[in-house]
């Protein structure tokens, strides 16, 4: 098949999944009744007086499918509503909150990857020997840390103890005035990417800077399922003929296990890393809470403890295109890296 | 060594040492002197020259003065907006002009005359007029936002809670422009004081007619009512957008992050002390506590809870005792629906639950009254944090009496009471009912276990379930449907006057008493009395009634009235307390930051 159409037909796949989820979870809201819907705009004791009313202005209380078609009319018309948690329109929240998320997918994923990778194959290489042990009880323990715990431990360790050595947020008071400011042009709101656009190598650092922490907590709790991963795959690979005839060829046990074994003990790990590249940018709701890295993941759990029905779909909408984007790119990327697999029709 | 590394191991240390690279030089970066402390850790730093920064956890839900209700929307428009009188400093019934040079009071026709002051810009560029002031009033009225903070203009200018059932002829009288006076009219003598304090709130604020109009606002005549007549929520302009008198101008909404105020250079006072003010979103304690102590943070908000993690740290400015107008009581719902209701066990007094009219039984209430451990609560959930009011009237109102008659933890007199009620049935067959609290407020779950223990204490057949329940999701419909039984909640002050605690919680239409079944046309009627007494000594003698009528009926657990405490780096200074204005950093434009 075609890699356009192969495109083209996963593209327009999405449209019933985008009113699948949404139909699910405009359902799911709607069991809530409507004065526990209205909550949203009232938050204090005081405006309970005015609930009727705000149900009756919002449309609260109309059937499902009034609601939803209006809902649904909207969004043709290119409007996802309004998330009454940030006072944005939805649309807005997610260009506002997406780059920060984006920011610490674009370097947490590839540390992830590259580390899993690299002590996966390290660890099938010294299989059952000190070295494999040590790094699956690091991959236990990476997997098994309550990401709050390690986040806050970190926090108080390298910001707190080491006097602000690594800060929370994502640029320093100063360098954030400086950048919402001309001549600095904010090109995707990624700070690190705008500061190289920009030549602007203190904001390039102080963002790395705020980064390094919430980027290191993200590693050590998801590099474990990777090497575990990349470990099973490696020994697998190892275990192949075609290994067999590269020792028998006398190749040194360096190349044989990091050219002929892992290239192909890679193909699953490729599948696994487009998934935590998407479960990232699609937030992580602890760290970016106790970094107050503020990204997508912290706007849509504030949406969906409040209720926030518009959020939570524009929320469910950009989920739903992330996967089917990242899967399409993971299919893609399978034809690299094995000449076997055809788009459509899996291995020949 | 070097040939056993593959390329990617390479890549991963060169990462590795890059991230070291960049994190090394920070470490040396602050180029502050940094000194050791004898007490309580090392010095906090000094930063942000020129910038105060807090952190705290509100997040603005709109910038438009006639729709904000809540604290931190609130502190925002404070700092960009400003009001024709304002409070004197801490007092509640003294004032000080802002956009108004005079006011003058005319009891013959019941009007306030306020003369408007020259020279004021507005932040895009505009003269301030007499024709903004009264754009600016009658804007919110017509607009009326539903849960919005116009019901306190009703009622002093037209006796009224809301713009349904007015025309605008009705509002437009109100307000009139005299020359370069803006002239109210007020429907009743009483509210003279009150009208006074109502304005100095954010939702007094002026806005430029003008530049309003130029965005699409309210046109200023009738046929454009309809248009703006409680517009949805997000879709005014000044929702969003700023545009004021004030010492600061907005610099950026990074909704949801922080909240960017700089300073405005044609401000009529004396420029502002600071160039920005930075409000930002940390929900997180541990974050918030590290960047006060790492001097990132000027203020950080404190929860009760962590105040132990705190007090020790001698480099901190702590200001104790700050006696904040609001207060958290337990209320006792006197007739309860009992259809459908999963808090009242049986329903029936048998020992397994209780009936919808439970509370109506006065002994029970004053037995519970007697039961709830205050010193305690005050002692160990508030830290010492707060006092306990006797009333809804809570000190630092005028009408609080210091010596109204209150309750005390008294088990023998609980006892003698629940001994009493229903006429011995409920000693004989216990009770068993759920009391609910919001979840996630720790503090009230805390207090409703004190009364639940103690009352268990009296008679181990007197059983109380705590149970939390989401705020919007779970108590409230209870609520509105009548079925919460008895349920902790709180309320903090709109303007300093007793009338605004007694009319929520003792008039038939108030926010609390109504739910809980509480009040009469008689009750009313005094309450009304007071509020409309011309003569200061008559009204503060019906005050007084009023909180012997509280005392009387015991309808609620009054539980404490927060003093609360403030918590700054030792640069910043000239902070006073005043329970009126909105957020908790204080009066930043008398406030000062230096490394002195």
């Amino acid at each position: 098949m075609e890699l356009r159409s192969y495109i083209i037909r996963r593209l327009l796949l999405l449209i019933p999944v985008l009113l699948g989820v949404t139909l699910f979870i405009f359902g799911i809201t709607m069991m809530f009744s409507p004065t526990q819907r209205a909550m949203l705009y009232v938050r204090d004791a005081k405006q309970l007086a005015d609930l009727p009313a705000v149900i009756e202005r919002y449309g609260l209380d109309q059937p499902f499918v009034v609601q939803y078609g209006t809902w649904l009319g909207q969004v043709f018309t290119g409007n996802l509503g309004y998330s009454k948690v940030v006072s944005q329109p939805v649309s807005d929240a997610i260009i506002q909150f997406l780059p920060a998320t984006l920011e610490l997918a674009i370097f947490a994923t590839p540390l992830i990857i590259l580390l899993g990778i690299l002590l996966g194959t390290t660890a099938a290489a010294h299989k059952d020997r000190p070295l494999d042990h040590g790094t699956r009880v690091a991959a236990i323990l990476g997997w098994s840390l309550p990401t709050f715990w390690l986040g806050l431990m970190l926090l108080m360790i390298f910001y707190g103890f080491l006097r602000g050595f690594l800060p929370p947020g994502r640029l320093s008071v100063q360098i954030d005035l400086l950048v919402n400011a001309a001549p600095f042009i904010r090109y995707t709101h990624i700070n690190t990417i705008d500061a190289i656009l920009n030549l602007d190598g203190p904001v390039f650092l102080d963002a790395l800077r705020h980064l390094v922490l919430p980027v290191v907590t993200l590693s050590v709790v998801n590099v474990a399922f990777i090497m575990r991963l990349m470990r099973s795959s490696m020994l697998e690979s190892l275990g192949k003929g075609y290994i067999l005839t590269a020792r028998a060829k006398g190749l040194a046990e360096r190349v044989v296990v990091n050219k002929h074994a892992r290239r192909n003990a890679l193909i699953p790990v490729i599948t696994v890393s487009g998934y935590v590249f998407a479960a990232l940018a699609n937030g992580v709701v602890i760290t970016e809470t106790i970094f107050n890295f503020k990204g997508i993941g912290w706007w849509a759990w504030q949406s969906a403890i409040n209720l926030d029905i518009s959020s939570v779909l524009g929320f469910a909408l950009f989920n739903a295109v992330l996967f089917v984007l990242v899967n399409l790119v993971v299919d893609v990327l399978y034809t690299r890296v094995d000449p076997r697999v055809r788009l459509g029709q899996g291995v020949q | 060594m070097s040939k056993r590394l593959s390329k990617l191991g390479w890549i991963v240390i060169i990462a590795l040492l890059t991230l070291a690279l960049v994190a090394f030089p920070a470490c040396t970066q602050t180029g502050e002197e940094e000194e050791e402390e004898e007490n309580g850790g090392p010095a906090i730093p000094y930063k942000n020259d020129g910038i105060f920064v807090q952190m705290t956890i509100g997040e603005p839900e709109t910038l438009d003065p006639a729709a904000s209700y809540d604290n931190a929307s609130g502190e925002q428009i404070d700092l960009v907006y400003e009001t024709l009188v304002d409070y004197d400093r801490g007092a509640a019934g003294d004032f000080v002009g802002q956009l108004a040079t005079d006011w003058v009071w005319n009891a013959a026709d019941l009007t306030w005359t306020f003369t408007i002051r020259q020279g004021v810009k507005f932040h895009e560029g505009g003269d301030l007029s007499p024709e903004d002031v009264e754009y600016s009033f009658e804007r919110a009225m017509i607009y009326d936002r539903l849960g919005g903070p116009t019901w306190m203009l009703f009622e002093p200018l037209l006796l009224a809670g809301e713009y349904a059932g007015l025309t605008f002829a009705d509002v437009d009288a109100t307000v009139e422009v005299d020359g370069n006076n803006v002239v109210f009219t007020l429907a009743d003598a009483g509210y003279t004081l009150i009208w006074l304090q109502t304005i100095c709130g954010g939702w007094g604020s002026i806005v430029d007619k003008e530049w309003c109009i130029a965005n699409g606002e309210w046109d200023g005549t009738e046929a454009d009512i309809p248009n703006h007549y409680q517009q949805e929520d997000g879709t005014t302009y000044l929702w969003t957008h700023m545009n004021g008198t004030g010492p600061w101008k907005l610099n950026q909404w990074e909704h949801g992050v922080q909240f960017k105020l700089e300073r405005f250079d044609d401000y009529w006072r004396e420029p502002a002390p600071f160039d920005f003010v930075i409000s930002q979103l940390v929900e997180e304690w541990t974050t918030r506590k590290q960047a006060l102590l790492a001097g990132d943070a000027d203020f950080v908000l404190v929860d009760k809870m962590y105040i132990p993690e705190i007090e020790g740290v001698a480099d901190l400015l702590k200001i104790k005792d700050l006696g904040e107008l609001a207060v958290t009581s337990m209320f006792m719902n006197q007739d309860i629906e009992t259809e459908d209701n999963d808090y009242i066990g049986t329903g029936q007094l048998d020992g397994n639950g209780i009936p919808g009219d439970f509370f109506s039984d006065p002994d029970v209430r004053k037995g519970f009254l007697y039961a709830f451990d205050y010193e305690t609560a005050i002692r160990d959930i508030m830290l010492d944090e707060g006092i306990t009011p006797p009333s809804p009237i809570v000190e630092g109102l005028l009408g609080y009496n210091p010596d109204a008659s209150r309750y005390t933890y008294d088990l023998a007199k609980a006892e003698e009471h629940l001994k009493a009620a229903w006429g011995g049935q409920v000693w004989e067959k216990g009770f068993k009912f759920t009391a609910i609290y919001n979840s996630g407020n720790d503090m009230r779950k805390a207090a409703m276990e004190i009364l639940a223990e103690n009352l268990f204490e009296i008679n181990n057949k007197f059983q109380v379930a705590v149970v939390g329940l989401p705020w919007g999701t779970g108590m409230v419909p209870l609520l509105r449907s009548y079925r919460l039984v008895l349920y902790a909640c709180g309320w903090g002050g709109d303007y300093p006057h007793a009338h605004n605690f007694v009319a929520p919680f003792m008039s038939t239409y108030g926010t609390f008493s109504k739910f809980m079944s509480y009040g009469s046309a008689e009750l009313d009627a005094t309450i009304e009395a007071a509020l409309l007494e011309l003569d200061p000594e008559e009204q503060l003698d019906k005050y007084y009634e009023l909180q012997q009528i509280w005392y009387d009926d015991a309808p609620a657990i009054m539980c404490w009235q927060p003093t609360g405490r403030r918590w700054f780096t030792k640069y910043i200074h000239g902070f006073f307390f005043n329970p009126m204005i909105p957020g908790d950093a204080g009066p930043l434009y008398y406030m000062s930051k230096s490394a002195s």
